[in-house]
């Protein structure tokens, strides 16, 4: 049988601390469980009259209850979990009938998604390529004519109902442009949030405006430009293709990791920072319903030497995990970059794509503070950059400092760090969730 | 900017963009276009430069954080904490007490959400406080959403420049923590205070009350406010060394004496006519239950409120003072007020003077005030089993040595398995809220029961027939498992 997963592990999968509570307090109400290569089982006793089934399948890891929660996994799964990694689940050869039917439905399902689907030929790749560049295109015309409309006419006096931002974020959908979609459809909480709403809104529709002239002009652009161009507007980037792009091999060090959830979609933005060469990357995967991600990336504050893949652009920073060298392990220094590097780095990758709206930070040896109602970090100098982010994770971070100096890690955004991390001697905290890592604190 | 920005407002139909004072307004001019084309690729222009050119500014940094040179907490126990309070779990109350035992504070990552579920916790607030330490404190002093937290005693601004709600806020916290220093603060300002506000105050010294509050009190007895001097009176009581309770021993002496003839010793009340001034001052009464005798009304007010130590002087003992004869006309009064005395004076010899003379009929009010040992004697010795698992039994159990010896734990089992076999028998709940108040009782035993209990526990599960009293055994040996797993993890 696979080796129990530590305590920890267990709790990485809860969906929050609650329910990792309640799934420990399930400890006396297990009968029939068993284990199996892969799989768990167990009645959980509720206060129905009939207990719940739970099964785990550890090699997802994906979870199956009787249980209605809508909780994933639920309190019985995670109890499951929690008695396993204290030992008290004894293996058995066949997994009961309540656990069978679902496990072997599952293992059907396996095989039938590792079935090569026949390739697209390249003749009618090549074709369908154009007819989506000729909708763009033309897509991009009309929104340019919105755009210069709303000038014209004045922002003072334009609609800027969310109803508005959503007609022609839609009609970008269908354009086949689905990230100026995106940037349209976040425009209502702009204007709803902040007071400089119409500085914020010039900015988009500027920044909306070079785009559709870039695209204009794409073929006269160098090829990484063409390429960010490309990802801008949202045309799609054959996984396969990123593969086949030179890798670049360092020592990445796992700097931040964030997931977040909008409509069922989760999102997980894992930053690394390479130690030999200080490049920065940013690895994204996406997972529907729940935050189970088909890839496996080492813990935040550990190294692994690995060669990337980027994805194609002036600036690149996405890419993609090649071939891992070594296994990942932890580290507990890193190298001293100042706010000159930081803004240095801003300012080279703008040069190279103005579309870009931030890029990874490391500041060393700085002081968080809030003073006067303001946020903001402060160096040995006094020399300071403002600080922003939700409430939560700023009073996190001034907690970990102290007033003392700590490392900051996050994203610069034109105005303001974003903080994402926080090294404090040789450990790395994450400021999004509130839980410590365990790479760092383990040994 | 701005310029780009007010014709943007404006629409280039009516206006026309100036690119003077844009840094890149030189290539601005080179944008083709329509106006409208021309200022959206100034502005491009523009926020490209301007982004890449962002310069760091000029900052003062507040003082940091006191150093806390305690130890910091384990980092398994770290990690579990914040389940422990998400689940408000039964194991906090012991768990926080051994990390104050020990001296842990906080690791720095978890002090800001500890202090943002110390705003709503009310139960473990003070214990998250201290484990927070002087870093959570500083943190709460910088956030005006947890000003409520600050517990340095030098922030009396608080006290002295207020509202009222935060006035009353301040002094019932200070009071829990720090009873001397709200104690001086109130007594600085108490002539000045508004009268309806002297009630609020004076109602929240219940809290932490001790001699060094007598003085404020004895001052309050001549309030105009009828509830001030009503307040007074109800805590004067309850402190057997003030010079009110002396002047209630010297009232007690006078009314009231032992008569000694050969074999026929007995008390002898004497009761005046009326009332000076200085018993009403003191909160005697003339004026309750006319009809079913004035006299020992006061006789009540005057034993209650008079040391008991009066008694035992005058008697002998507490257990002497409960066997004399008294005219058949005081006994009944004499009684009540001598318990209601040992409750609110909290005094033990008496206390336990009068579970041994009423038994199970000892008032549940006085039952936590006999020395644990002595209780735990009794429970053990097999009297008190009819009303161990009651509602009543908890009085029995409260300030009993933690962890409960384990003899006392097999005797709860025991008498729990009884009423599981009972429900198995006859396949029947007896009363939903007799099984339920049983199932309680045992989970707030949980809390209390050794380590050694769980195979008593698992044992139990095993022998009983009652699927629901299986669980419920089974429950509480992993929670006290889980309970021992937390514990360890902060040696």
């Amino acid at each position: 049988m696979t080796s129990p997963w530590s305590e920890g592990q267990v709790a990485s999968v809860a969906p929050d601390a609650g329910s990792l509570a309640a799934a420990a307090k399930l400890s006396g109400a297990w009968s029939q469980t068993g284990g199996n290569g892969d799989a768990l089982w167990g009645l959980c006793q509720g206060s129905g009259k009939s207990p719940y089934r739970s099964v785990v399948d550890l090699t997802g890891p994906a979870y199956h209850c009787s249980c209605p929660s809508r909780k994933f996994p639920c309190k019985h799964a995670l109890g499951l979990l929690l008695i396993w990694s204290q030992g008290r689940v004894p293996e058995q050869s066949e997994p009961p009938e309540f656990a069978n039917d679902w496990l072997s439905r599952r293992a059907g399902r396996a095989t039938a998604v590792r079935t090569p689907t026949a390739p697209v030929t390249t003749a009618s790749g090549a074709k369908s390529a154009e007819r989506r560049a000729e909708r763009v295109a033309a897509g991009l015309d009309e929104l340019d004519l919105w755009l210069t409309d709303q000038i014209r006419g004045g922002l003072g006096a334009a609609d800027i109902s969310a109803s508005a931002f959503d007609a022609i974020a839609a009609r970008m959908v269908d354009a086949q442009a689905p990230g100026i979609a995106s940037t349209l459809r976040r425009l209502p909480i702009v204007v709803a949030t902040r007071a400089d709403w119409p500085d914020r809104l010039l900015r988009e529709y500027a920044r909306l405006h070079l785009l559709v002239v870039a695209h204009r002009r794409l073929s006269e652009l160098p090829e990484p430009l063409q390429a960010s161009v490309r990802s801008h507007v949202g045309y799609p980037v054959a996984t396969d293709s990123v593969r086949g792009e030179p890798g670049v091999r360092d020592r990445w060090m796992v700097l931040g990791m964030q997931t977040t959830e909008e409509k069922r979609l989760f999102t997980r933005k894992v930053w690394l920072l390479g130690r030999d060469h200080g490049r920065r990357a940013i690895l994204l995967d996406f997972a529907h319903g729940s935050a189970h991600f088909s890839t496996v990336i080492p813990p935040l504050g550990s190294l692994v030497d690995a060669t990337l893949h980027f994805y194609p652009g002036a600036a690149p920073l996405r890419a993609q995990f090649g071939d891992t060298h070594e296994t990942p392990e932890p580290f507990t220094t890193v190298a001293p970059s100042d706010m000159d590097t930081a803004l240095d780095d801003f300012a080279a990758a703008v040069g190279a794509d103005p579309w870009i709206r931030s890029w990874p930070a490391l500041l060393t040896g700085v002081t968080p503070a809030y003073d006067d109602g303001s946020w903001f970090v402060a160096d040995g100098q006094g020399r300071a950059l403002p600080l922003s982010g939700e409430d939560p994770v700023l009073w996190r971070l001034l907690g970990m400092s102290g007033g003392s100096p700590v490392t900051v890690f996050g994203e610069w955004t034109s105005d303001s760090l974003v903080p994402v991390s926080v090294f404090d001697r040789g450990d790395v905290y994450p400021l999004v969730s509130g839980t410590p890592s365990t790479a760092g604190s383990r040994r | 900017m701005s310029e780009l920005l007010s014709a943007a407002l404006l629409g280039t139909a009516r206006s026309t963009p100036s690119f003077e004072g844009l840094a890149t307004g030189e290539l601005a001019r080179s944008v083709g276009g329509d106006p409208a084309e021309t200022l959206l690729g100034a502005a491009a222009l523009e926020n490209a430069y301007r982004d890449g050119g962002v310069a760091a500014s000029t900052r003062v940094l507040p003082a940091p954080a006191e150093n806390d040179p305690r130890l910091q907490l384990p980092s398994a126990s770290a990690a579990h904490l914040m389940q422990l309070l998400a689940a408000k779990s039964w194991t906090l109350t012991e768990w926080f007490a051994v990390v104050a035992e020990r001296g842990y504070r906080a690791p720095d990552h978890l002090v800001a959400d500890l202090m943002a579920v110390a705003r709503t916790n009310d139960t473990h607030r003070e214990s998250i406080l201290r484990l927070a330490g002087p870093r959570g404190q500083w943190l709460a002093a910088q956030n005006p959403d947890w000003s409520m937290l600050v517990r340095r005693s030098d922030r009396t601004d608080v006290w002295t420049h207020g509202a009222h709600q935060e006035r009353l806020l301040w002094l019932t916290t200070m009071r829990a923590v720090n009873p001397a220093i709200a104690m001086a603060e109130l007594r600085r300002t108490w002539d000045s205070e508004r009268g309806e506000h002297r009630a609020a105050f004076i109602a929240v010294l219940g809290t932490g009350l001790g001699d060094a509050d007598s003085d404020l009190l004895e001052h309050a007895l001549d309030d105009r406010r009828k509830e001030v001097r009503q307040q007074a009176v109800q805590l004067l009581r309850q402190l057997p060394n003030s010079a009110y309770a002396e002047r209630m021993a010297a009232r007690a002496r006078v009314w009231v004496r032992v008569e000694k003839k050969p074999l026929r010793t007995r008390l002898v009340v004497n009761m005046p006519g009326s009332l000076d001034d200085s018993a009403r001052r003191d909160g005697i009464e003339d004026v309750h239950f006319k009809n079913k005798g004035i006299r020992s009304w006061w006789l009540r007010m005057v034993v209650t409120a008079a040391p008991l130590s009066v008694w035992e002087g005058m008697i002998g003992s507490a257990a002497g003072a409960l066997e004399i004869r008294i005219e058949d006309q005081w006994r009944e009064v004499m009684m009540e007020a001598w318990t209601n005395a040992t409750v609110l004076q909290r005094n033990p010899r008496w206390a336990s003077a009068l579970l041994h003379r009423e038994g199970r009929k000892t008032e549940r009010r006085v039952v936590p005030i006999v020395p644990a040992r002595e209780r735990l004697a009794y429970i053990l010795s097999g009297h008190a089993d009819s009303y161990l698992l009651g509602v009543d039994g908890a009085a029995l159990f409260e300030g009993l040595p933690h962890p409960w010896p384990l003899d006392l734990a097999e005797r709860v089992i025991t008498r729990l398995e009884d009423v599981a076999g009972r429900h198995a028998e006859t396949g029947k709940d007896l009363g939903q809220f007799s099984r339920h108040s049983h199932y309680s009782t045992l989970r707030s035993a949980e809390t209390h029961f050794p380590f050694t209990a769980a195979p008593l526990l698992r044992a139990a599960a095993e022998r009983t027939r009652d699927p629901g009293w299986q669980q419920a055994f089974a429950t509480v040996a992993a929670n006290i498992d889980h309970r021992r797993t937390v514990l360890k993890e902060l040696e």
